[in-house]
């Protein structure tokens, strides 16, 4: 014992706080086992690219997520991560292809007449000889829905976010792909929250083939036969949220996502843009 | 990850080791100190100076008084159904 007396042992604990992973934005970070669950109400919507397809409003907007140590469920997507550091991620999922929405959502058809969902072009049932008329997603077979499996790597900065995603059809509707490349950007002013996104997403000739091409399936005048071919669609979307309290927050999102010529010239498809825009009042639980 | 400070003063040995509980933190010349070094640290454990021959010199307890509980990163951001 006689040398404590003589010596100093002295210990100094300089830098504290293990985390798991940056997890800078409260808003972005989660403990695990637990739900996130947020409800925006407001005004907003979505333009519909298709010939007679019904803009598709948003009243209300939800964000729910689930994570546990690694599986995950956020916004629509099942997945489980694989990796996790603090500047990237690795995670595979499975999610609904949001194309179909397009054929369905408010549609007239599947209001009024939802079984008559297969009908012929209805100026051309009294013979092939009129000519072309309008083609719209009336007249045409339904489209199924696709689930898609995909896998995705994220990067993060301390400002940005860099992911390189892939998806392939795995319910057989299509067997298609789709690749993105998406780029991220955050600033804090003052108290708003701005963000920026660009996602520059590639579908295959199969996946958009199956949704805006028209095929003797259809049963429509063969003048609308076409093929559509795979491209690129970017995308870029601008948000802004303004926090009130600890539960309220102000938020307004507005995107253009481009449409490849491979779509577009589907006789389907009228627009060559797809807008969004949201603006309201969320709590999170 | 913490990162300690160790001085010793008035230590005539050559070389000195340290462990952490039972991990051994590795063995060090006295020329070597003031030493910093990084450790893992998720529970209160015990670091313990010993001589060269594995005896016991001085121990000292570092508590974690708090701890922020884990969180992950949300990998689809929130609002990402619009």
């Amino acid at each position: 014992m006689s040398i404590r007396s003589k010596i100093v042992f002295i210990v100094l604990l300089l830098i504290a706080p293990w985390c798991r992973a940056a997890c800078t934005h409260d808003e972005q970070c989660v403990s695990p086992q637990s739900w996130q669950f947020g409800v925006a109400l407001g005004l907003g919507f979505g333009s519909n690219p298709l010939k007679d397809g019904d803009t598709i409003p948003l009243f209300i907007l939800p964000d729910i997520a689930w994570y546990g140590e690694a599986v995950y469920f956020d916004n629509g997507e099942l997945g489980y991560q694989w990796t996790e550091h603090a500047h990237s991620a690795f995670v595979t999922f499975l999610e609904v292809d949001q194309e179909r929405a397009y054929f369905s959502f408010w549609h007239p058809v599947n209001i009024l007449n939802p079984i008559n969902k297969n009908s012929n072009l209805t100026a051309l049932d009294g013979g092939l000889s009129t000519g072309p008329e309008k083609l719209s997603i009336d007249h045409i077979a339904t489209r199924d829905w696709a689930i898609l499996a995909g896998t995705r790597w994220h990067y993060y900065t301390q400002d940005a976010q860099w992911q390189i995603s892939v998806w392939q059809d795995v319910t057989g509707t299509h067997n298609g792909q789709k690749m993105s490349v998406y780029y991220q950007h955050s600033w804090n002013w003052q108290t708003l929250r701005l963000v920026a996104e660009l996602d520059v997403v590639w579908k295959s000739s199969k996946l958009l083939n199956y949704y805006y091409g028209i095929r003797p399936l259809d049963k429509v005048d063969p003048f609308f036969y076409y093929q559509a071919k795979g491209g690129w669609q970017p995308a870029l979307t601008l948000s802004i949220q303004k926090p009130l309290n600890d539960k309220w927050l102000w938020l307004t999102k507005l995107s253009v996502q481009k449409l490849n010529k491979g779509m577009t010239q589907s006789p389907l498809v009228e627009d060559s843009s797809i807008y969004r825009f949201f603006s309201g009042f969320a709590y999170q639980f | 990850m913490f990162t300690l400070f160790i001085a010793l003063e008035n230590m005539t040995a050559e070389q000195y080791c340290l462990s952490l509980d039972s991990r051994n933190l590795g063995c060090y010349s006295i020329t070597e100190f003031p030493l910093e070094l990084t450790v893992k640290l998720e529970q209160s454990e015990q670091l313990t100076l010993l001589d060269t021959k594995q005896t016991t010199l001085l121990t000292t307890t570092l508590f974690i008084k708090s701890q922020r509980q884990k969180q992950r990163r949300r990998l689809r951001s929130p609002w990402s159904i619009f």
